[in-house]
This record gives structure tokens, sequence and C-alpha cells, in this order.
């Protein structure tokens, strides 16, 4: 007999889960396990699976979700629903991993910008070397103490 | 900002209360104490718009919840307090400790204090000079016929690098990722359009900065400074429907996180390419996805061959591939499209993936046979790895175009294509011709001597990845 693995879940949704007054509605996103010997879930499988685990975990909770998006290339899907029901979807044996919609921090990786103007790029380029910009002078060092 | 500076400015605060002295009884012990408790702490709660507002931000169409929320199994209470309610709390023996309540953040962009604009001078980008694209653009490989995706904030479509046809389509998500009719094609920031024009961009007044200047992509707008994963989820899901074989994506969250892993499996498995961003907050740091091992993982170096002190590298803990990023691209210093019509020099690992992403476009329209982890393969066995790049940082090393073109297709490396553009490419025309003979042999030859014997270890356990 195999067992199946518990999902994995980002400890964001398991805070916004815990925050959430009976009722609330939390977002959270859910990718599908994907079947022994298959590479993935076809778009028509991920959306067979997620219609019957939702309509499951409406049944166990008693809560209808809010939203639904189904990511039918991504075998996964976004759902808006009262704490409960994410709670059931959670517990269906078809979910791989979840995590909260809403994450603390921005995705974007945020670039380095330049210190200086954009003079540095147009001295160098094509140049062999680039000719230093003056340095700027140093107020003279205090001593301490 | 702390409590007392929230205060002298709202009014109120947001704080967490955490409950003194655990019962005997375990969890239903300190279940029930927290119960009793709060409804002796209750009067020093208030309500507030601020409160309401914070704590309707993720229950939408939601009743305003009450002043305050018990935690019970945690013995935390969290509420809104004004100056007298959090001096009765600080003074209440019930109460072990009071903390400022945690609220998101964005992290915004830091914007330099003189203007970002450049003008570019015609002739190749710098990194585009040293990934050797040349010599794969006059042997005709310029991504004709390659789909690219691209998850990031957009793109000005109006910008002249993406006139003919550089933008096969382009989608915008809301937050809960459903598509959002009849976008327009424009950037929320400037990132998007920086990484797009990497990619894709066509050349403008002789100044070359688009690694595959025929390849088409395909442009999801996921991000405003955003941290909704639907979006990004929303984004990926309508790339692959659009058929891409390549996607590159300069985000991801800090850390490790292996929510995504299967989602990577998912676009590995239909035969796409993710190109991710390891991350710029430095030495032993990463962001998931650009840390797993199912990932072509891009960390940045500049024109010093050296890795840029930002870009990040870490070891994971895990059997096969632990080190990240696999290998680096141009990252610092990288000149390429700002929305309106003008450029401007940007520098991370977001900047050296679309790099590699275009890379990968190259190659593959050289050999449109090859799986996705045959042209990941050919990239890493291009790598040279410098003195100067320690490999706890760059891995791998920094790619060759030619050389992964030999890997991948000799018989296209060895032969430059006599009908190639009559424009000499700057970078070509400087460098010497490839040399004729048995391109095979010279392949094996020239991978050995050039292969560290750990880059060789990883380049074969690379083979794994798909």
């Amino acid at each position: 007999m195999t067992t199946t693995p518990s999902p994995e879940v980002d400890a964001e949704l398991t805070r916004q889960l815990s925050r959430a007054a009976p009722g609330e509605a939390v977002q959270g996103v859910f990718v599908l396990r994907t079947p022994p010997k298959q590479p993935y879930l076809t778009a028509a499988e991920t959306r067979d699976q997620v219609h019957a685990l939702l309509t499951a975990a409406q049944k166990h909770c008693g809560f209808d979700c809010e939203q639904v998006t189904i990511f039918e290339n991504l075998q996964s899907f976004a759902l808006q629903a009262p704490r409960e029901m994410v709670q059931a979807v959670l517990a269906s044996p078809q979910i791989a991993s979840a995590m909260a919609n809403a994450q603390p921090e921005s995705l974007q990786i945020d670039p380095i910008r330049p210190s200086q103007g954009p003079a540095g790029e147009r001295r160098t380029r094509g140049s062999k070397a680039a000719p230093k910009a003056p340095s700027p002078k140093r107020p003279p060092r205090k001593k301490s103490g | 900002m702390s409590v007392e500076a929230t205060l002298e400015q709202f009014g109120v605060a947001e704080v967490i209360v955490s409950l003194q002295a655990v019962p005997p009884g375990g969890m239903e012990g300190l279940a029930a104490a927290t119960e009793i408790k709060q409804r002796n702490l209750a009067h020093y709660f208030t309500t507030s718009d601020r409160a309401t507002r914070s704590l309707l931000a993720a229950t939408s169409n939601k009743p305003a919840p009450g002043p305050y929320r018990v935690y019970e199994h945690l013995g935390l209470v969290l509420g809104t307090v004004n100056k007298s309610g959090w001096a009765g709390l600080k003074a209440d023996p019930q109460v072990a400790d009071v903390e400022d309540a945690p609220q998101f953040s964005l992290i915004h962009p830091i914007r330099p204090l003189a203007a970002g604009a450049v003008t570019p001078t015609p002739g190749p980008t710098w990194g585009l000079s040293k990934l050797r694209v040349a010599e794969l653009w006059s042997r005709g490989f310029r991504g004709q016929g390659l789909r690219i995706g691209h998850i990031d904030t957009g793109v000005d479509g109006k910008h002249p690098a993406f006139r003919q046809k550089a933008i096969g389509g382009f989608a915008e998500f809301d937050m809960i990722g459903n598509e959002v009719a009849q976008p327009k094609v424009t950037d929320s920031g400037d990132h998007g359009t920086h990484t797009a024009a990497t990619i894709v961009g066509r050349p403008v007044n002789g100044f070359e900065f688009g690694v595959a200047p025929a390849a088409t992509l395909y442009s999801a707008k996921v991000i405003e400074g955003g941290n909704v994963v639907a979006r990004v989820l929303g984004g990926l899901n309508w790339c692959l429907g659009q058929q891409v074989k390549i996607i590159s994506i300069s985000l991801g969250l800090r850390g490790y996180t292996p929510s995504f892993l299967t989602l990577i499996q998912a676009l590995r498995a239909r035969g796409v390419l993710p190109v991710v961003a390891v991350g710029n907050e430095g030495v032993d740091t990463s962001r998931s996805p650009g840390n797993y091992d199912n990932v072509l993982s891009v960390g940045a170096s500049d024109r010093q061959n050296k890795v840029a002190t930002y870009s990040s590298s870490q070891s994971i803990k895990r059997p096969q591939d632990p080190l990240v990023p696999d290998l680096v691209g141009p990252g610092s210093d990288v000149i390429s499209a700002q929305p309106g019509k003008g450029y401007q020099l940007l520098s991370g690992t977001s900047m050296a993936t679309p790099h590699i992403a275009g890379l990968a476009a190259l190659l593959w329209q050289a050999a449109p046979a090859a799986t996705h982890a045959d042209v990941e393969r050919a990239i890493l066995q291009s790598c040279q790895r410098p003195p100067s790049m320690p490999q706890g940082r760059a891995n791998r090393g920094f790619p060759d175009a030619l050389e992964a073109l030999k890997f991948l297709n000799p018989s296209a490396a060895a032969k430059p294509k006599p009908s190639a553009p009559a424009r000499k490419p700057v970078a070509a025309a400087k460098k010497k011709a490839p040399k004729p003979g048995p391109a095979k042999k010279g392949t094996v030859k020239k991978a050995a001597g050039k292969t560290t014997p750990a880059a060789a270890k990883k380049a074969k356990a690379a083979g794994k990845k798909g």
C-alpha cells in the first residue's frame, strides 16, 4: 500500500490560513500531482481534476469557492475561497504543492541602477580603455578621538 | 515603523499581543486561557479605517472584521490600538509582549540620481560581443521562427526595438490569474521593456542589443512591483498556449521554496526550456525558481569577466546539481530599450537571463530537432570559467555561442552561410573566421580543452535535467 505524500505548502499560505477568521476568504495557488508514468496532465485532465476536487471539497466543508482560475497548461489553478474550503482542497491527495497567492515580498528581481550617469557607457563603448572619470575630491579626514 | 511612530502618525496601530504564561494542559489549556483573557483585553482595542483596509486586503467583499482577532492555539491576539490601548496592553500583567504587526511590503526599485537614459553608439553591446553572438548571426541564425516567452512587467510595444513584428503576442493578467481583455502593449515599469529588447530587440541605427533579433516574443505582463503568484502562473500558462520553446523568467521568490517545482517539471515535460534569473542578493542567496535544478539558472557577470557582486550564488542541499547559478551571462551595465524611444543601462541577473534565453533561440534555430535538454547541454558545455570567476560564484562560467553551436550542430558551425546579411557585424569582423576542418573532431578537442573536470561532470549531470 502506498501513501500519498503531503503537499508542499509554503509558509505564507499556512500563515494566512492561521490568521483567517472562520469563513474568511484566502487566496492560494495549487499545483496538481503528476500521475506516475505520465509526463504531465493534459489540459482536459487538469480541468476535470480541478472540478472534481473542488466539488468534493465543497461537499466536505459546506463552503463554496468565490473565484477559480484554471491554468490548464500548467496543471494548476488559483482559488479564492473561505478558509475552510482552502483547507479542504489542501487535504486532497491530488495536490502536489500550494502557496499563498499574495506573497509577503515582491517577485520582481529589481535591477541594480547605475550610480553614475549615462556617460560611462557612452565613453567606454568601442574604446579600448575607458577614460577614467575624475574622482571627486574627498574632504580631508578628520582625526578621531 | 515602530508602534510609537505609527501611533504618532495615524493615531492607531496594528499590534500582535502575546499572552502571558502557558497554563498546564498544553494547547487545550492555552486555547481556553486565551479565550478567557481576550475578554479582559477587549477594551484595549479599537476600530479604524486603516485597520479595516488592512484586514480586508485579502477578503474582498467581506464585512468588516472586528477590532481584534484571537488565535487561540497560538496564544496571540491581533488587533488595532490607539495610544491609550497601547499603554494599557504594555502595562497589563496578562500580556507577555506587544509588537507591531507585520505588513506586506513591496520592494521598489532604487531610482538613479542621474537620468538613466543613454545614447548608444552603433555596433553590438558588450554582452553580445562577449557571447560571440555574431558568429551565429553570420551563419544565418538570428532566431527566425523561434517563439520565446517573456514573463515580466510588460513591454513598450511602440519602441523601435520591437518593430518588424518582434512582439508576436501580449497578455496581461488580473490578481487571480485571469487574462485581461484587450490589453495595451505597455510596460508597468521599465524592467520588461529592457529584458524583452535584450532577447528580440531589432537593431536601431546600427546599434545591436537583441541577441535573437529575428525571433518573436510572447510577453506576459504579470508584475507591477508585484507579489501575486497567480499572475505569474497565468503568464506561464498563456506562454505555453502560444507554443513557445523558451521562457525567460527574470523573477522569483527569495530563498528556496519548492512550490514551483512541479510547475517547472510541467514546462519541461512540454518541451520548454525555462531560463531563470538566480537573484541579485549576492553570495549565499538565491531565489526560486532560479535555484531549481530543472531550470537553466543564470547569474550575472561584468565586462571584466568577473561575477557581479550582487549576483546570487548558493549551494542547495540536493544530490544533483547543487550549485546555482548554472552559469553567468552579461548582467552588469547592460544597455537596452527603455519605455519611450530611448535606452538605458541596468544591471542584474534579470539582464543576464534574457541574453541566455536569446542564445538558446539562436541555437534552436540551428538545430530545430534538438530538445530543450540538448540546447541546455550545449550552452553549459560551451562555458568557460576564467580564473577571475570562482566556481562557487560562476559555476560553469560564461557561455560561448559558437562553441555551443559546435556541440549542438557541428556542421552548421563549420559553414558560415554565404548569403549572410550584407551588414557586417562588428564583432564578427574583428574575429578570425572559423577554421575549416573536421568539425566533430575540433568540437571534441575544443570541448575537452575548455571544460574543467567539475564543469564536465556538471554538464553531464545537466543531461538529466530534462
